[in-house]
């Protein structure tokens, strides 16, 4: 989804959800609008527009996104207001979704944004979650089953490194560590690749949510 | 777009050549294209293997290469560099790019980059059936129209899409050079833009894949260009100017966002995934049950090749065809007919070329290899070796090695020559020079194998002999590792997936080993027929055995056992064979047995192994082996025999 295209459905899910606004088919524009139901975001209903489930759900995501990277960047990183609202529209959009609870829990499960608005709550905050795990970790670190996406790999050699990427651990993909002794055995798409110790502790994963 | 200029003119077969990664099923492919014959032969100036066969494609008679395992653009390998340098220097007029269907994801940037490189390309899409298995389908024509190339599924191993993709080939023969020209984003594009306007000599490859490979500062398209263009410097200034930062991970990127956006539309995901890992899967690469499975597949890999092999084949061969046909024949029409006695000794007698050369290699040695190559071939396309090799991994770091040197030590128990040159495949030179030094010092060979199991007498001295060999051979490795410098191994491997060999599979790889075999190993038994008789001639062998029979005597072995560490080196086993007239002649005791056997088998590698040894790594390398190997085994033979006589036996 385009950065224009998530901006509209957050914009959308606040008028609508948050402040309870009748949003008429004539305040966007016809391109935009024929672009959010392509999306399946929205739908028309006599003149008004209506967010679709889909819609509803990627909206709040969306704004609690928003909000909790205000309160990180003015209250972590100290930023005045008109510097953080100009930042923030351009980050929140950069968040992978398994960082979100990790920003969460790093702010303590903060309710309201720096301007006083609700955060709509995560899956974190109702977990009470206190303590933020590391984010990327080693390969090595994952349990037998677990799953992450490769952030980065560190490695010298460059012969490693293009084995690595022919056999399709490159950063990006989804990786699967199938067993741990007496080789890591991981699953990258279709493929099962058995490593040491050594070169599976140099690829730093962002843990995904447990399937 | 390029044009070939071939100066050996039109009337030349078209060159064909098959590239991709290993392990999906090109060479399989390329013996159903070819129909059975291959040479195989050596690329000028490297080790490394290439096959050469012809195909007919409809009447038109192509000549097509099997090249090395080639993952990508970026030559890393001695494989990949000479897969690379045949696409750059044959102009071959089609490539037919063979990847995994199930792993069609890592494999097309691969075929993005050939099209890129103005060749006229098809796509074998292989083994669609394990595909099919993983709960995918595949929509080709969709594929092809998207790539904008013949895309023709197969499954080589079962023969089919063979006819289909001859006649795709046929007519992309026929036709231009095509496919789908991608966008590698404006910085990229802007770049290579700016390196191909500076290129103005003739290439053999488009000049926007040379640019590509110049921006990502290969060097193998720098000396070529350097090489072409009347004022190189232009292109080194550009290159300085130009940013290269990250060239390899934009290009990387791209091309794999590139790949999903088509199969987004290509494949079809109809049902979920099965378990990833199956029962029988982790039962082989569980420590316990695994070891258990690696000791049953060695002891039915001696019974199918020392027994069935070694001992039922062999005994018939060498008794009823040469000892009780062939030789008495040939020696009593020599005696006849022929004056001289050297020229009777070279070609019959007890050390003849045909007598003891040629005996050897058919009747010993071909059968026992061909059982083994049998029994190996079954082990490698079943997928278990790589599920050895994770399982042992951990064991052989301890010695310097990575879990896949596994494939050459167990290939060392059928012959050890070949073992050595399947080194090979072990990823750095520290790994190549321990593993050819474990072959030539302590893994005994099929042949060898077989007269020492029969000399030994008894179970009890079967296990002291196999635990000092097996002790003698790690520590030597383990001090090794330690002394030979070079980088730590590492181990990544593809875990293909299990599966039941295919006998035609089996069959074709047998008789490619058996081939290579004949051509490159016998010729040398008859070399060391020639160097025996000289050797006796001369009186060399005299002097020789003079020498070898002080440490022979040290270790308390009786003087004429020198003979038999002599003909060691020419016949690996032919030593232990030597002492095992000795002990039958009721010359040696159980100690002397068991010392000399311990000591044979330590001792140097016959002389085919030592050839492929300097040919592999050089003289260096293998000289100190070779002297290694003697002292190691004196040294381990003279401990043994003392010991045995403290202890009183």
């Amino acid at each position: 989804m385009s950065e224009k295209l998530e901006n509209l459905v957050r914009d959308l899910w606040i008028a609508i959800k948050e402040e309870g606004r009748e949003v008429g088919d004539k305040e966007l524009s016809p391109y935009d609008l024929e672009e959010l139901e392509k999306a399946g975001y929205v739908r028309r209903e006599g003149g008004r527009i209506v967010l679709t489930n889909e819609g509803e759900r990627v909206g709040r995501k969306l704004v609690r996104l928003h909000r909790l990277t205000e309160r990180l960047l003015s209250d972590v990183l100290g930023m005045e207001e008109e510097v953080y609202e100009r930042v923030a529209c351009r980050v929140e959009h950069l968040i992978p979704e398994e960082l979100e609870e990790a920003v969460c829990t790093l702010l303590g499960h903060p309710r309201l944004c720096p301007h006083g608005k609700p955060i709509p709550p995560g899956g974190c905050c109702l977990s009470g979650k206190r303590y933020v795990e590391t984010v990327v970790h080693p390969l090595t670190e994952l349990e037998e089953g677990g799953s992450g996406r490769i952030s980065y790999i560190y490695v010298e050699n460059p012969q490693v490194m293009t084995r690595l990427m022919n056999l399709g651990l490159r950063p990006g993909r989804r990786v699967t560590v199938l067993k741990r002794f007496p080789a890591y055995i991981v699953q990258v798409g279709n493929t099962q690749v058995a490593l040491d110790y050594e070169v599976a502790s140099r690829i730093y994963v962002v843990s995904g949510p447990h399937h | 777009m390029h044009h070939h200029h071939r100066s050996s003119g039109e009337f030349k077969r078209p060159i064909v050549l098959l590239i991709g990664s290993p392990n999906v099923g090109k060479s399989t492919l390329f013996y159903r294209l070819t129909g059975k014959y291959a040479w195989i032969s050596n690329y000028p100036g490297t080790t490394v293997d290439i096959s050469i066969g012809r195909a007919h494609l409809d009447g038109v008679e192509v000549t097509l290469v099997d090249t090395p395992g080639m993952g990508s653009i970026y030559a890393v390998t001695e494989d990949e560099k000479v897969s690379r340098k045949m696409l750059f220097e044959t102009q071959p007029d089609l490539v037919v790019h063979v990847v995994d269907a199930s792993n069609m994801d890592r494999m097309l940037p691969l075929t993005l980059l050939l099209i890129q490189g103005g060749y006229r390309v098809v796509l074998a899409v292989n083994a669609v059936d394990e595909l099919e298995k993983l709960g995918y389908r595949a929509n080709f024509e969709e594929l092809e129209r998207r790539l904008g190339i013949p895309v023709v599924p197969t499954i080589a191993v079962r023969g089919i899409g063979i006819d289909e993709l001859r006649s795709a080939m046929l007519q992309a023969l026929r036709g231009r050079p095509k496919g789908l020209q991608v966008n590698l984003g404006d910085e990229l594009e802007d770049a290579i833009r700016r390196v191909a306007s500076v290129l103005t000599a003739d290439y053999p490859v488009s000049k926007r894949l040379l640019a590509i490979l110049l921006l990502l500062g290969d060097e193998e398209a720098l000396k070529m260009v350097s090489r072409a263009e009347a004022e190189p410097r232009r292109i080194t200034a550009l290159l300085e100017a130009v940013s290269r930062q990250g060239v390899r991970q934009a290009l990387e990127y791209r091309l794999a966002r590139i790949t999903d956006e088509i199969l987004k539309h290509v494949l079809l995901a109809v049902r979920p995934a099965p378990r990833p890992m199956g029962r029988l899967d982790e039962f082989l690469v569980n420590p316990v049950t695994g070891t258990l499975v690696l000791a049953a597949v060695l002891v039915a890999l001696y019974l199918f090749v020392g027994v069935v092999g070694a001992q039922m084949v062999v005994d018939f061969l060498e008794e009823k065809v040469f000892e009780g046909a062939i030789n008495p024949a040939l020696n009593s029409f020599l005696e006849e007919r022929l004056p001289y006695k050297w020229l009777y000794e070279l070609v019959g007698g007890d050390y003849g070329i045909v007598t003891l050369g040629l005996r050897y290699a058919f009747a010993i040695i071909l059968p026992i290899v061909s059982f083994f190559f049998i029994a190996f071939s079954i082990i490698e396309d079943s997928g278990y070796l790589p599920r050895l090799a994770l399982l042992i991994d951990r064991v052989l770091k301890k010695l310097g090695l990575s879990g896949k040197a596994v494939i050459p030590l167990v290939l060392g128990l059928g012959c050890d020559t070949m073992a050595t040159v399947t080194t090979r495949i072990l990823e750095t030179r520290r790994e190549k020079i321990l593993a050819t030094l474990m072959l030539a010092l302590g893994i005994p060979c099929s042949a060898q194998l077989g007269v020492v199991m029969a000399m030994l007498p008894g179970l009890h001295a079967l296990l002291i002999w196999v635990l000092v060999v097996s002790g003698v051979l790690m520590v030597v490795a383990y001090i090794a590792s330690k002394l030979v410098p070079g980088e730590t191994p590492f181990f990544i491997m593809e875990l293909p997936p299990l599966r039941i060999p295919s006998p035609r599979n089996m069959a074709m790889k047998t008789l490619v080993r058996l081939e290579w075999y004949l051509k490159e190993v016998i010729p040398l038994f008859v070399l060391a027929s020639v160097l025996i008789w000289a050797g006796r001639l001369t009186g060399v062998f005299d002097m020789v055995i003079s020498a070898l029979a002080v440490p022979v005597e040290l270790i308390g072995l009786p003087r004429e056992s020198a003979v038999a560490f002599l003909y060691g080196f020419f016949r690996r086993d032919y030593g232990a064979a030597g002492l095992y007239d000795l002990a039958m002649e009721g010359l040696m005791s159980y100690r002397q047995i068991l010392v000399s056997v311990v000591t044979i088998t330590l001792f140097v590698p016959c002389i085919a192994q030592f050839l492929v040894m300097l040919r592999e790594r050089g003289l260096k390398t293998a000289v100190a082996i070779f002297i290694l190997a003697v002292t190691v085994a004196f040294a381990v033979g003279y401990i043994v025999n003392q010991i045995m006589i403290l202890a009183g036996v």
